[in-house]
Parts: structure tokens; sequence; C-alpha cells
């Protein structure tokens, strides 16, 4: 452990951790992905994850809230993952419960074949929460924090595919929103939108991180500078280094990172 | 290549069933100028007459039963006696009453049916003309004239050995055999009967005869039952004879609609051809071989062949959707590994060794809640198990096709599996699904073997008033019905086109299935 990073963990230490990723090896049946990540992710901040493709990034995204179980034989053969200091793995712990605490948006947008207001409802039928006007309230406030309610608020009743790519990924991050999550997981949010599309999904996240804890997976470096607080190197499984993003682009701490945020390979 | 097949077909089908209703035609104008249907309505008149006379049979058959049953010498009995003699003698004197309609009707349907066959004759010498002189035979001993056929009143016995001989001169005993001599001869001689004067005969007949008979008869019927009180032994009888009642009284007024089809018969006038049309798709019967009148009504097949079909698909669709569904969704690899393939197996097994087991198992099995072994609900398990695979096969793969995307985004806000399945995946999947039913539908409809094996044949609308023990009858279907008549039916006869015809219908239904069940699978894949 080097210096910088000690200092920080110091500094850190005070805060709570929303998550805190403790030597987690993981493996997808024979062959193993992550090796031994040790990270903290602090609340109400936008936490990037980057690194070549192949990495692990997303593997490690999908862990925290559990996704991976639904692929068979993969499975967290050493560490533990907490989050607001419960383990997530343990026997107590609700997935479903857990899934409501952290929402997920994927790289791909992929709303449901519904209408737009139905997208945004899904997850509050699901709990059970039948009163309309608590619906109709919950639907208006998600797609107004997801800056999709101006857009949208004259067809409700159409089908969500008839939106544009950039409009369906902010639904689906409205339909993330609606659930209230306290953690939101993005992976490549905006890896098939084009810039302007992406410029308001950044304006977005950058807006959400008040309330929200959220950690981005990407493959942009300028956008990792753009958005995030904190930036994390993943290479070949391992994590290089966690620290500013400031930090880690102006003043890398180990040569691979430097090598990489550099454009010498990646 | 399969449009040409297809077009193929259809041109084939057509060609070969359409004549069906200018033949149909023909004969339904037969049936009218022979005075056959005169003599129907009056044969239906009268069987409705012996359809009363059915109820007091079951009634006196009761009563004579109970009254062996009580021991002898006791008052019991000879009070017994007097009731059941009484009505014995009341049921007699009905059928007396009856008699004299069913005299009548003997008479019309004799006549009719001479008409009939001359008509017959004359068009079978009219075609055997044109085709002797369409074929060059030498025609001098056959030399009738068109006009002249026409206008004959009979044909001699000579005449048509005649023309026997004429035909089996020049090898043509096919031919030949068509005028067949012998027929409508009594005693090996032609009676020679003045044809020409049957028709009026029956028509002054009705005022002459019929009008006079049919209310003398409901006078009689009317005394008959209003002076009968009725003294039986057991209530049930007393009950019986009430209904009878009503229902002798609900036929004296259904008497003046008799009359009126009677007064309106016209010999000369003629059916439109939409009437040969709607005749077949509408009819209420299919009779053929009869030696009054054949009707070719595809209804009672059609509706055999729809409620057969509607058993299969309410057995298949929730077996078939449901294990689809298990199988994607919830099913381990392992269970996977055995269910898939065994369901998968059924479609291999030959439709007629199903039949087989049918007949040998289920029908037994069912024969147990039913009066009948083979009836429509025997059939309909047996085409819900050849159509399941087909549904399953397809619904699977319509769930598989579900992007894994969708299924991540549900789970991810916090939906269980079950939820996910039902509210996300099965409505993403439902057009996909929609048409693995149609085609499982077109299967079904299809399918001859084991509806000719077990549906238990009988050619009649399955009567629905029944409730529930609709299922317990017996059906024919449109498949079976071909597969089974159409290897007896004289070729190009109206018979062979009406089979025809009912393929004619068979292949639109499916082929309207598969178009629709296409169009919702194609708009299917559009949605992603």
């Amino acid at each position: 452990m080097t210096d910088s990073k000690k200092e920080k963990k110091k500094e850190k230490i005070s805060k709570q951790f929303a998550i805190s990723i403790q030597g987690v090896d993981f493996s997808y049946g024979e062959n193993q992905v992550l090796f031994d990540v040790n990270l903290d992710i602090p609340e109400k901040k936008v936490m990037a994850f980057i690194g070549p493709s192949g990495c692990g990034k997303s593997t490690l995204l999908r862990t925290i809230n559990r996704m991976n179980d639904l692929i068979d034989n993969s499975r967290i053969s050493k560490g533990k993952i907490l989050i607001q200091g419960t383990d997530i793995h343990d026997k107590s712990v609700d997935v479903i419960e857990l899934r409501k605490k952290v929402g997920m948006v994927f790289q791909k947008s992929n709303p449901f074949p519904k209408s737009i207001y139905q997208n945004v409802a899904y997850g509050l039928h699901i709990q059970g929460i039948k009163n309309k006007r608590v619906v109709d309230q919950k639907v208006e406030e998600s797609l107004t924090r997801a800056a999709l309610w101006e857009e949208v608020k004259d067809r409700l009743n159409e089908n969500a595919y008839g939106l544009s790519g950039g409009q369906q990924q902010r639904l689906c991050i409205a339909r993330t929103l609606a659930v209230e999550p306290e953690i939101i997981l993005m992976d490549e949010p905006c890896s098939a939108l084009d810039p302007v599309a992406t410029g308001r999904v950044e304006e977005l996240i950058l807006s959400l991180k008040e309330q929200y804890t959220i950690v981005v997976v990407t493959h942009n470096m300028q956008q990792a500078g753009r958005i995030s607080d904190e930036t994390a190197f993943f290479y070949l499984g391992k994590l290089i280094e966690c620290d500013q993003t400031k930090t880690i682009f102006l003043n890398p701490s180990k040569k691979q990172t430097e090598d990489y945020i550099s454009g010498k390979f990646g | 290549m399969s449009v040409v097949i297809l077009g193929l077909i259809t041109i084939f089908l057509f060609k070969e069933g359409i004549e069906f209703f200018g033949q149909y035609q023909d004969e339904m104008n037969t049936y009218r100028s022979s005075g056959m249907e005169y003599a129907n309505v009056v044969s239906k008149q009268h069987d409705s007459q012996t359809l009363l006379f059915r109820y007091l049979e079951g009634i006196l058959a009761r009563e004579t039963k109970f009254f062996d049953s009580i021991a002898k010498n006791s008052e019991e009995k000879s009070k017994a006696e007097t009731s059941k003699n009484e009505f014995l003698k009341f049921s007699q004197s009905f059928q007396t009453v009856k008699e004299s309609l069913l005299n009548y009707e003997k008479k019309v349907v004799k006549w009719a049916a001479e008409t009939k066959l001359f008509l017959g004759k004359k068009k079978t010498v009219h075609n055997l003309r044109k085709e002797a002189l369409s074929s060059n035979l030498p025609a001098e001993d056959f030399n009738l004239s068109l006009e002249d056929i026409e206008n004959r009143t009979y044909f001699s016995h000579k005449e048509l050995e005649a023309w026997y001989y004429y035909f089996t001169r020049h090898d043509r005993e096919d031919l030949a055999k068509q005028i067949n001599p012998s027929i409508g001869s009594e005693s090996g001689t032609f009676k020679e009967k003045m044809i020409s004067n049957l028709i009026p005969q029956i028509q002054s007949s009705y005022n002459d005869k019929y009008l006079e008979i049919s209310q003398t008869q409901a006078d009689d019927f009317r005394n008959l039952f209003e002076s009968f009180e009725g003294d039986f032994s057991l209530p049930e009888s007393q009950n019986d004879f009430s209904k009878a009642k009503e229902a002798v009284f609900e036929y004296l007024d259904e008497i003046p609609n008799y009359e009126k089809r009677l007064s309106l018969w016209n010999p000369d006038s003629t059916f439109p051809l939409f009437r040969a049309v709607t005749g077949f798709l509408l009819g209420t019967d299919w009779v053929t071989n009869s030696a009054r009148q054949d009707w070719y009504g595809v209804l009672p097949l059609f509706s055999g062949s729809m409620l057969v079909t509607l058993i299969a698909l309410v057995l298949a669709i929730p077996l078939g959707v449901g294990s689809a569904i298990y199988i994607n969704q919830m099913a381990s690899k392992k269970e996977q590994a055995i269910i898939k393939p065994s369901i998968e197996f059924i479609s291999a097994i030959p439709s007629v060794v199903i039949g087989f087991f049918g007949i040998a198992v289920l029908g037994g099995i069912i024969s147990e809640f039913t009066n009948e072994r083979l009836n429509s609900l025997t059939a309909g398990c047996l085409l819900a198990l050849m159509a399941v695979p087909t549904i399953f096969t397809l619904a699977e793969d319509a769930l598989n096709n579900v992007p894994r995307a969708l299924r991540d985004a549900s789970l991810s806000l916090g939906a269980n599996q079950w939820q996910t399945c039902i509210k996300i995946i099965v409505p993403s999947a439902i057009t996909g699904i929609i048409s693995a039913i149609l085609l499982g539908l077109g299967r079904v409809i299809g399918e001859t073997m084991v509806v000719l094996l077990c549906a238990g044949n009988r050619i009649a609308i399955p009567d629905f008033t029944s409730g529930l023990g609709v299922f317990a009858q017996p059906v024919h279907t449109m498949t079976g019905i071909i597969a089974q008549e159409m290897g007896e039916v004289e070729f190009e006869s109206i018979h062979y086109r009406a089979l025809f015809m009912v393929g004619v219908v068979l292949f639109t239904l499916s082929l309207s299935i598969n178009i629709l069940s296409q169009t919702i699978a194609g708009k299917y894949k559009a949605n992603y």
C-alpha cells in the first residue's frame, strides 16, 4: 500500500462508506476474473470505474447488487462486499430488498415493451403500490428528476420504444429512481448514445449525486473526468489504483495508470 | 417454390370442388320438381307425430312394468290394470289417428320417388347422348334429339335396352352401366307410367286429401287429449303425460306452418345458385346414399371439428404454454435435459398409434364418466396431446427470444423471478406465444387419423344446449369425413365434389390460421 493510499484511507475513515469491497476474488467457473479487490466507495459521490475491456470492472459492478447470482457457476470465492456495513451475501439479506436499495442502469437502454408510464410505474407495482394517485405522483417525480418529464408528459401512454436512444436511457434511469434506491450502478450508460444525448445523461448524473451514491463504469476517460469525484483503475482483474479523479488524471502514482490514461494501451 | 405448390393445391382443390355448386343446384332443383320436397314436409309432419307417440309409448312401458311388479290379486293391482288399459286404449287411438297421415305420406313419397327416378334417367340419357355424339359413335341407334328427351314423359324398357346394347356393342361398358334398364322395372318389365301425371297428382292431393287429413287429425288429437285426464299409478307418468300434452298442443300450433310450406311448393320454380352455396355452408344435414334425397351441409362436420378443436386447445394451451414457461424460466438444467426432449418426442409418435392408444386406453377411462367410449372428449384429449409439442416448442422459442436485458432490468428493480416472468417475459413474448397457439390450432384442425378413430363418427351437430354433456357426444369431423368417404365415392359424382368442397373449407381455415400466426409473428419480430 502506497503512502497516498494510506493517507486517503485515513481521510475516509471518518466518513461512512456506502459500499465497502473487501478482498474480493470472483470467478466464472474455472475462470477467475477478479483478484483481491479492496475498494471503499463514499456516500453521495460519483465513483468511476475505468480500465480496458475485460478488466473486470463490469463484473465488479454486477456483484454489488448480486446480478451475477443469475449466472451459473459464478461465485465470489474470497472476500466480502458490505453495503452500509451489511454483508450482502449474508443469509439474512433479502436479494430483492438489496436490489431495491441498489438500482442499476444498463449499457444498452432496455425499456420494457410497455408504455412510458408503465415502465416507470413497474417498480412500484411490483412492490404492491396500487394507489393511483401515489403512483402518478411518483412517476412524475422520477421523470422530472431524470429530466425527461417535459419531453414525455403528453405521451405517457405511448410505447417506450417510440423514444430516442437518449430518452430511452433517461427513461431507464427514471425507472430506477422510482423505486427510491440509495445507490445507483451504471454500466457504461452512454456507450450507445450520441454526444448530445451523452451530455444530457452526464448532466443528469451530476444532478443526481446530491441524493445518491453513484458508481459508473465507463470506457470514456473524458467522461470519467467530467462526472466523477473518484476514479478506480482496473487492469486484468486487479484494482491498480483508486484516488480522487483529479489525482488519477494529473498525477497517477502507478505507471500502468499513467500509460492507460495517456493512451499508450487499452 | 412453396408459393407455386400452394397455388397448385388451391387451383386443383377449387377445380375439383367448384362444380359441386352447379351439381348441388341441379340436385336441389330435381328435389323440388320431383315432388320430393313436398313429400319431405309431409314426412316431417308425420315424424313429429311419431315423436309424440314415442312419448306415450314410454309412459305405457313404465306403467306396464309397474303393473307387472305388483303382487297378484291385490286391490292395487286391479286399479293399476284399469288405468293401464285405459291408457293403452288411448295411445292406440292416437296411433289410429296418426295412421291417416302415414298413408298419405307413403303415397306421396312413392310418386315423388318415381318422378325423381325418371328425371334422373332423363338426365342420364341426355348426357349419354351428348357423349355418344361427341365421341363419334355411330348414332343411328341413338337418334333421339335433345328436345325429344326433354319432352319425354317416360322411356320404355325397350328403348333403354336398345341403348344399353348400343353402348355395349361399342365396348363402352361403363356408359352402358349407367343406363341399367333393370332399374325401375318390376319383375323385368318396365312399368310404363305417365310420369307427367304424377306431379299434378301430388299438387291436387294437397287440396283434395292433405288438408282434410290434417284438419281431421288436428281435431281428433285435440279431442283425444282434452277428453283424457289420465289416471296413472305413478306420479312420474302423470308428469310425463302433462309434458306430452304440452308437446301435442305445441304441435297443433305448428300445423299452419306445414300447410303453408306445402301450399307454397311449386315444382316449376328453381333454386338460385346461392342457395346451393348456403345449402352447403349452412346446411345442417350431411346425408349420403339416401333413398330419397342426399344432403351436403358442412355444418355438422364443421361444428364437430370445432368442438374437438376447442377441447384440444383448452387442454393444450395451459399445458403447452405452462411447460414452456416452466422450462424456460424456472427449471434447472437437469430438468430441462429430461423434460424438453420427452415433450418433443410426442410429436414423433405416428398419429395412428395415438389413435390406438385412444381406443384402447383413454376410451376406456372416459367411458367411466360418459356413456360412450369414443366421443369428442376422447378425440379432444388426444389432439391436445399432439398439439402440446408444437405449442411448447414454439412458445419456448418465443420466450428465449426475449432479450436478457429485460429480465435483468426487471430483477434489478427488485422484482422476484415470478413477477419478472409474468409481468415482463410473458407479455414480451406474447405475440410469439399466440402464434405458437395458432400453429397448434392449425395442427389440431388438420389432424385426421385420431379423429377418425376416436371421435365416434356420428354425423350430427352436437347439442350445445346440453351443457357439459356436449363433450360426451360423438361427432364427425371435416378431415374424418374426407378420409372415410373419399375412397368409396364415384369419381366426379356430386358426393366426390362435395368432399372436395369440404377440403376447400378446411384448407381455407388452415391457411387463414397460418397467415394470421405469420402476421402476428412478424409484428413480434419488429418489436426488438
